[in-house]
């Protein structure tokens, strides 16, 4: 690390407010000459209030800094200055851009080529509510998977909700989660969120504007939104409630001039009146992840890859690209059933149906249902979603 | 001059003598009572002496004395009333005193001198027998009780001077011990075939009680917990009279033997409401009485809205669970009752009750996650079995073409059938169900052919299940095989048991 990157690091540890840090760095212009100076040149020409520029003095102790250098180095995180040539270019043409990310894991875009992402070319964001329903998870992972499966980089915030589906559904589908956080780089918040932490970070990568050990206060949460729609090319809203941190996002996501996609809800729900209101106000209604990728691809002219099944990479067919189901019977005519697996098999839907249901549509014993019913979750086509509620195992894009 | 005769006091279901020493002598005249007496005990002295009076005995002006031997333990209950008056009879000798001996008496005295009935009386008489009274006198309202225990005279008396009447003539009623029958269909339990759909359930109620394992019903309002888990002892084995008998014991030392007295011919179904307390669950009070655990005994204790108990009254619930018992301690000492219940919980699966049923569930992950976090993990781990419960629609109720379930006689024929087979196999242990059985024993005991045994250890990799969850399986797996009657646990009846498991997080869904 360069001085200069060791001194911004600093500057970035012990300052959360971007406008301070600017107004420093205009009038000392390095991050160096930042650190050199005394209690009163802050005071005086970054015209810094007397409790911080103390604090800036008092950190610059070698006890601190050997703390901060130690955290980094523990947790492996990594710290990106605005002229690192690491530090992604999308960021930088926002509003209020940030001047340096800390960063755990690998970052998956490209340099210097309009800020595109490797592999897919280009990311999604996946936003909605912390307070969600089961249903919205489901759809959340959905297009998680999805869009991983398509080898699109996943971006969210790690939040409860809408947020940790999008990152679980990100990592089924072995794809690239970006988590961007609102607290300080190192750990979870909130704490219950600590293995899907982890997890991004193995196989995906965790940004945050702010050091090690800054605190989660309520208006960092916000002021990261812009950093998820500037990391993105879409944000995709599931659900949000009327008054939603989701709908700054949405709006930093305008401001930017990214596309926005909603997906529906019940008009009873009250997880459904934010992403209504969007609708009415113009957004992209989407109820498939293929919608969206064709809907950017058109937009960016990135063409968009797929994994293919042996790892190498393929362009997204036709009907995948239109979003219009695939054909659902290949998967089951490939599926080498016994009679009875087939009849239950059959009886089967996306939405949980009750053990009892099934045996009054199949005719079957109980001990003998509890049998098909295994052997057909062992398989890996149906999943127990409780004790006596089975569902169909499926990516979504079906014909139930 | 000094009389004795013998009483009983009743300590948990148990009885033990207690020796009722009488002195009268001269001096300032009135009645002593010693003896560690609680209150009731020392009101005895009133109700003995105006008794005495009103049955047409006279009370000598003199000084007498009555001490209740072992001295130092704590003596509750009216019970002693008649033999502190026919100690006082016998010490006035108004009543030749070598005539009492061998006769144990029990029973609370009225003003007018009859003889009422009191709680605990069949354990009084199961002590005299054991101690080697050849007879015991108790109130009449208690004879059938009484007359349950064989090799002992029983007399039922009205009155004291029906009592003093059966040593100078003759008084009282010889109880005739009852032949023991246990009742071929179960009263007041309603049919299983009345149950409409509700498959899944019913199979795991079968299961669970042809195992004496716990079970958890989930399900929404309305879809018939409460009605399954009340009609689970109509399809429990019938009542031995072993079993019989410890649980009239039980209800005779509570106070809650039916009317009409005699055995407790039907399997109990205890169903306490959510605002339990403690004592009321696990049994106290000064003198401690039997609580919920224990007048379960041999049935069902059945916990409604199971996420709604106060954890720690549901805590009381690990050493019955445990040990089939239950330690009360008090200021008067310990005291152990017998608790061996099948725990049947209900509850609903989140807040609202719909979960998974998202068209009426619109509870957060994180409301559910709560609710059923509320439930104490150590109770959940003793629970073997885990059935979700549909809501049934009108149109299943009054369809005609519904398959028509089993009755109760039926899936109890099968029940007592996979039992036997339990018997056999833990001839000369101490477990009598697969619940029981350790998991070493498990090992050793359970024949498991290489399919079962092979999808157990996949199943166990896979969720990466606690060995507790592990064993559950087995023992689950072992009842389902011994309800069909065979000797070995197949690949199907294990699978069966995995259908009932619950998440291995510990979260019911």
């Amino acid at each position: 690390m360069s001085c200069e990157e060791y001194h911004a690091m600093w500057l970035c540890c012990t300052v959360t407010d971007n406008a301070v840090k600017r107004r420093l760095l205009a009038a000392f212009g390095t991050p160096c000459a930042v650190y050199e100076a005394s209690k009163e040149e802050l005071q005086n020409e970054a015209a810094l209030d007397e409790e911080l520029a103390e604090r800036l003095v008092s950190s610059r102790t070698a006890a601190f800094l050997d703390r901060l250098l130690k955290r980094v180095e523990r947790d492996a995180i990594r710290f990106l200055w605005h002229e690192n040539e690491e530090f992604p270019e999308r960021l930088k043409e926002i509003h209020d851009p940030p001047l340096g990310l800390f960063v755990q894991g690998r970052v998956p875009w490209k340099n210097g080529a309009n800020g595109a992402y490797v592999k897919g070319g280009i990311a999604v964001a996946i936003v909605g509510t912390r307070q969600s329903s089961p249903y919205g998870e489901f759809v959340a992972k959905q297009f998680g998977q999805g869009f991983a499966d398509a080898g699109i980089p996943v971006v969210s915030g790690l939040a409860m909700g809408i947020d940790a589906a999008a990152h679980q559904g990100c990592l089924a589908g072995d794809g690239f989660p970006v988590a961007v956080l609102g607290s300080g780089i190192g750990a979870a918040y909130p704490r219950n969120n600590t293995i899907l932490f982890r997890n991004v970070i193995d196989r995906g990568c965790v940004v945050s504007e702010y050091g090690p050990g800054v605190p989660a206060l309520a208006h960092h949460f916000p002021h990261r939104n812009r950093l998820i729609a500037g990391l993105a090319d879409g944000v995709v809203v599931v659900e949000a409630q009327a008054r939603s941190g989701t709908l700054i996002t949405v709006d930093r996501a305008l401001e930017q001039g990214k596309s926005v996609y909603v997906v529906p809800g019940r008009v009873t729900d009250r997880n459904s009146i934010g992403c209504n209101q969007l609708i009415r106000e113009g957004a992209q209604l989407v109820t498939d992840p293929g919608e969206v990728m064709a809907d950017l691809a058109a937009q960016t002219g990135v063409p968009i890859y797929m994994q293919g099944d042996d790892g190498s990479m393929r362009f997204l067919t036709r009907e995948e690209e239109t979003g219009r189901p695939r054909n659902a019977h290949d998967k089951k005519e490939k599926m080498p059933l016994a009679s009875n697996e087939k009849i239950v098999y059959a009886f089967l839907r996306l939405s949980p149906k009750h053990f009892d249901q099934l045996i009054w549509e199949s005719g079957l014993a109980p001990s003998e249902l509890t049998n098909v019913l295994f052997s057909l979750e062992r398989e890996g086509l149906v999943e127990r979603i409780s004790p006596g509620c089975f569902s169909v195992k499926d990516t979504g894009r079906n014909d139930r | 001059m000094i009389c004795s005769v013998y009483s009983f006091s009743v300590s948990g279901i148990e009885a033990s003598v207690i020796r009722v020493e009488t002195d009268v002598s001269g001096g300032l005249p009135g009645i002593d009572l010693v003896g560690y007496l609680s209150g009731e005990v020392r009101e005895a002295r009133e109700r003995v002496r105006v008794a005495i009076k009103n049955s047409g005995f006279h009370m000598p002006a003199k000084r007498i004395t009555v001490n209740l031997s072992p001295a130092d333990e704590r003596k509750g209950g009216t019970g002693y009333d008649l033999p502190i008056a026919m100690g006082i009879l016998c010490a006035l000798e108004i009543l030749p005193s070598e005539l009492t001996d061998g006769y144990g008496f029990v029973g609370e005295l009225g003003l007018d001198g009859n003889v009422r009935g009191v709680p605990g009386i069949l354990s009084c008489v199961y002590e005299a027998k054991r101690a080697g009274f050849h007879s015991v006198m108790i109130p009449a309202a208690n004879i059938e009780e009484g007359a349950l225990v064989e090799g002992i005279c029983v007399y039922g008396v009205e009155s004291l001077a029906d009592a003093v009447r059966h040593f100078t003539d003759t008084g009282g009623t010889m109880a005739v011990p009852v032949k023991w029958e246990s009742a071929e269909e179960p009263e007041g339990i309603d049919d299983f075939a009345q149950i409409r759909g509700q498959f899944l359930a019913k199979r795991a109620a079968e299961i669970a009680v042809a195992g004496m394992h716990n079970l958890l019903l989930t399900g929404p309002p309305g879809s018939g917990k409460t009605m399954l888990a009340s009609r689970i002892p109509g399809i429990m084995p019938r009542m031995t009279f072993e079993e019989s008998l410890e649980l009239t014991k039980i209800y005779s030392v509570a106070g809650m033997l039916p009317s009409e007295g005699g055995m407790m011919r039907t399997r109990p179904f205890r169903a306490p409401h959510h605002t339990a307390t403690i004592p009321a669950l696990a049994g106290g009070g000064r003198m401690p009485i039997p609580g919920e655990v224990s007048l379960a005994t041999h049935g069902v204790l059945f916990l409604d809205e199971f996420p709604e108990f106060h954890r720690a009254n549901i805590e009381v619930l690990r050493e019955p669970l445990e040990e089939k018992r239950i330690h009360v301690a008090r200021l008067n000492g310990n005291v152990e009752f017998p608790a061996k219940f099948m725990l049947v919980a209900a509850m609903n699966p989140c807040p609202c009750g719909y979960y998974p049923d998202r068209n009426r569930c619109s509870c957060t992950a994180d409301m559910i996650r709560r609710y059923q976090g509320r439930i104490s993990r150590p109770i959940l781990d003793r629970i073997d079995l885990c059935a979700a419960m549909p809501g049934i629609r009108v149109q299943e109720l009054t369809s005609k073409d519904a398959p028509a379930g089993d009755t109760s006689r039926q899936i109890r024929r099968r029940v007592e059938k996979a039992i036997a087979m339990q018997r056999k196999r833990y001839r000369g242990t101490a477990y009598r169900y697969n619940s029981e059985v350790s998991g070493d024993m498990a090992d050793r005991l359970f024949r498991m052919d290489h399919g079962a045994s092979e999808l157990l250890t996949l199943y166990a990799e896979k969720t990466g299940c606690s060995a507790r969850s592990y064993y559950r399986l087995k023992r689950v797996a072992r009842t389902v095989a011994d309800l069909e009657g065979s000797e070995t646990v197949e690949n199907r009846h294990m699978t069966e048991a995995i259908g009932y498991r619950m998440e291995e997080d510990g979260h019911v869904m």
